[in-house]
């Protein structure tokens, strides 16, 4: 069995995107996220922290209150 | 997105208005990989609006939860799947009402967010009038 090199430009722009795909991925991953000002940061919810949206909820007992669930795209 | 944005026109027509917003994002479309980017967060932009991110859907599984101890209360005539994911939904709630344990029962909920805009605009006039 014999095997061809590939030529070496194309295994720089195979790296080169590769790397490319990596950056995008973790920059979409992990960029700093900023609500607009004015408003509390951005809470991040999971099992334990479920009551942070009840007492938000809460903390405005005396005003009508909107509740949405989005998808971020 | 297109919820989002029907949403903060929607809290715009009321600046004075004593109004609470809280938006939970959450994965469910493929492309959902990753907390929303800085461009949907400025989508709602009212200063009346806290934004979450739930990556595990524990918002949605707590609904599903709670309208299945008592789907008639929720309004709905049977249980939903165990499975299933709210999402593109907006329920809005009257003044006093508390979350301890079970989510109230909203004034008014539906969804897609954008096509129940109008229905959600009505509710919310609708409490605010409520004594």
């Amino acid at each position: 069995m014999r095997f061809r090199a590939l030529p070496r430009g194309l295994v720089w722009a195979a790296v080169a995107g590769l790397v490319i795909v990596v950056v995008a991925f973790a920059w979409l991953k992990f960029a700093p996220r900023h609500v607009p000002e004015g408003q509390r940061r951005l809470v991040l919810l999971d099992e334990g922290s479920l009551q942070d949206l009840r007492d938000a909820f809460n903390a405005t007992a005396g005003e009508v209150r909107v509740l949405a669930l989005l998808s971020p795209t | 997105m297109r919820g989002a944005s029907a949403l903060e026109r929607l809290i715009e027509e009321s600046p004075d208005a004593r109004l609470r917003v809280l938006v939970v994002w959450e994965p469910v479309l493929a492309s959902d990989v990753a907390p929303p980017l800085n461009g949907a967060l400025a989508l709602l932009h009212d200063r009346r609006v806290v934004q979450f991110w739930d990556p595990g859907r524990v918002v949605s599984a707590d609904l599903v939860r709670t309208v299945n101890e008592d789907p008639g209360r929720y309004g709905f005539d049977d249980a939903l799947p165990e499975d299933f994911i709210v999402w593109d939904a907006v329920a809005v709630f009257a003044a006093g009402d508390r979350w301890e344990g079970d989510l109230p029962v909203p004034a008014h909920h539906g969804g897609p967010v954008v096509d129940d805009i109008d229905e959600t605009r009505k509710a919310i006039a609708g409490t605010m009038r409520a004594p």
